[in-house]
């Protein structure tokens, strides 16, 4: 569902997010951020290598997450646009790999 | 040379690594269903496309943390005889069978349905940029 430019003005930056949307992301966000304490931790107790290097992989992946998050919810104006540059973004970065 | 290590070795607090990939792994298969959740109880599009990314990027990890225990036999699976398998098949063969359809199913898609827009790893990049810097 997108906005016009008038329901935006009228809308004024709020209600941008349903109450089931914003109810999911903070669980994704309590699970991302849970993750990327265990993967920090995990690295550090780990004994092996690999496994070691597969946590501290995971844990740049949580955080990565979570920044992503954390900047739809602040993103102003049409929470789809927004929405859908930030996987462009990502979707770049990552060399296309990710996201597609 | 990367140390080699028994992942079932206990070290501190009686966690092996290989309790610690469990858990991970736990996690990851939980997280993907979260993001499967979200994505179908999304109203706004780009919304659902963001959660559909996640859980495609969560089953990711996951395949890669089974596949990490999985090759070093910490995650056995046993595999079906074809005789359950055949079983399985005759069975709803069957319940198939009792329907009494006579026509093979069409490719037809919904298109009054589909989204206008394309996925968003579709379009072109950037295309949302000057839009989103604009408010």
């Amino acid at each position: 569902m997108e906005h016009s430019e008038r329901e935006l003005a009228a809308l004024g930056g709020e209600h941008r997010l349903t109450e089931s949307e914003l109810i999911n992301l903070r669980h994704a966000l309590d699970s991302e951020i849970l993750g990327l304490k265990k993967c920090l931790h995990y690295a550090q107790e780990v004994g092996d290598d690999q496994a070691r290097r597969l946590f501290r992989e995971h844990a740049d992946i949580h955080h990565r997450r979570v920044d992503m998050m954390l900047a739809l919810l602040d993103a102003p104006g049409d929470i789809t646009k927004q929405a859908k540059y930030l996987l462009q973004t990502a979707h770049a970065q990552t060399g296309g790999h990710t996201y597609a | 040379m990367p140390e080699t290590h028994d992942l079932s070795t206990n070290t501190r607090r009686h966690m092996s690594d290989a309790d610690r990939l469990h858990d991970c792994l736990c996690d990851a298969k939980e997280r993907a269903m979260l993001y499967a959740r979200a994505a179908v109880e999304s109203t706004n599009n780009g919304v659902r496309e963001f959660f559909l990314a996640m859980h495609g990027e969560e089953t990711h990890n996951q395949e890669i943390l089974f596949s990490f225990l999985h090759t070093r036999g910490f995650y056995p699976t046993e595999m079906v005889t074809g005789d359950t398998i055949r079983e399985v098949r005759r069975r709803y063969q069957a319940l198939h069978d009792q329907m009494g359809l006579t026509d093979d199913p069409s490719f037809r898609r919904y298109q009054t349905a589909d989204p206008k827009l394309p996925p968003a790893h579709a379009q072109e990049p950037g295309s949302f940029e000057s839009k989103s810097t604009g408010h």
